[in-house]
């Protein structure tokens, strides 16, 4: 037991008992697991998409009020 | 078998690291004394890790990496796209569900880690880093939230404004301004988040995996591990 854990009294974990272990080989499976696992999440439930409002939508919703609204704009007749 | 994978001190032909003199010197010494290369990338393991509680601590980096992954395809193409674009929706589907597996790998390694009592054995700056990683976390999620540009994203601004300029922190921190919320979240949150995992990786290398409750020092007939006292809590 080092100084620094028989002060913490904690025992040092490399006094334990070892066993093979493979570090890197962990990591790679964890990460192709839960990159395989979001794929499939998204490819079942998606997420949530509510749609901004933009010039393009509105254009397209009602193209006549947006060309009103545009063309007052340019001939500074709006907001006054 | 006693094996140098776990904690203790730099032992063997890294006790003593030749190199020259100055700051990079003093600074390369210091590294390879704290976490030699057997410690920092171990082929073995304490016995005690038995148990598939050790797997989420990696499981949660793993989920870090795909969300940061998925989250620069959406950076690069820009924040509008998800929104034009069936790719781009399932993109923001694999960044959406990155990030709800990283938070629930998360917390089910900080709850794993509470009850081992892991700040025990001079590790409370261990548990304080994975602590603040996960606020850190919350923070990053909800400013993705506010980068929608959408009504949602428009209202969740609204209703954060009213508590952030309460406690005095709303004029630089303006949850109504999309371009700064965009930045927290795809550069200075992430880098942050990113500093300070590896920060906690490498305390979690230096000190090693901590020995369950009750462990007895194998080296040390009979002496036990205490029960954390009151001042080892963090």
């Amino acid at each position: 037991m080092s100084r620094g854990h028989r002060k913490s009294g904690v025992p040092d974990p490399a006094a334990f008992p070892t066993r093979p272990y493979d570090l890197v080989k962990e990591f790679t499976i964890a990460l192709v697991a839960v990159a395989l696992l979001t794929v499939a999440l998204a490819s079942v439930f998606s997420s949530p998409d509510v749609k901004p409002v933009t010039l393009a939508s509105w254009s397209r919703a009602d193209g006549a009020d947006f060309t009103a609204t545009a063309v007052a704009e340019l001939v500074v007749t709006s907001g006054e | 078998m006693n094996g140098p994978g776990e904690g203790g001190a730099a032992a063997g032909p890294y006790a003593k690291v030749s190199a020259g003199g100055g700051w990079t010197g003093k600074v390369r010494r210091r590294a390879v004394a704290a976490l030699p290369p057997d410690k920092l990338l171990p082929d073995t393991q304490p016995a005690y890790m038995a148990s598939w509680i050790y797997v989420f601590g990696v499981l949660t980096v793993a989920s870090l990496i795909v969300v940061l992954a998925t989250g620069g395809v959406l950076a690069l193409k820009g924040p509008a796209w998800w929104h034009v674009s069936g790719t781009g929706k399932y993109v923001n589907s694999l960044h959406l569900w990155s990030v709800e597996l990283l938070m629930f790998f998360m917390v089910i390694h900080l709850w794993g880690k509470f009850f081992m009592a892991a700040w025990r054995g001079r590790r409370a700056l261990t548990w304080v880093t994975g602590a603040v990683c996960f606020f850190t976390s919350i923070g990053t999620a909800f400013t993705g939230y506010l980068v929608q540009q959408n009504f949602d994203s428009q209202w969740i601004a609204g209703q954060a404004k009213d508590g952030l300029n309460s406690v005095g922190i709303g004029a630089f921190f303006n949850v109504l301004d999309f371009g700064q919320m965009l930045m927290w979240h795809i550069v200075l949150l992430p880098f942050v988040l990113g500093l300070l995992t590896a920060w906690h990786v490498l305390l979690v290398r230096w000190r090693g995996i901590v020995p369950p409750i009750g462990a007895t020092d194998p080296a040390d007939h009979g002496r036990a591990s205490p029960a954390p006292s009151p001042e080892e809590t963090p």
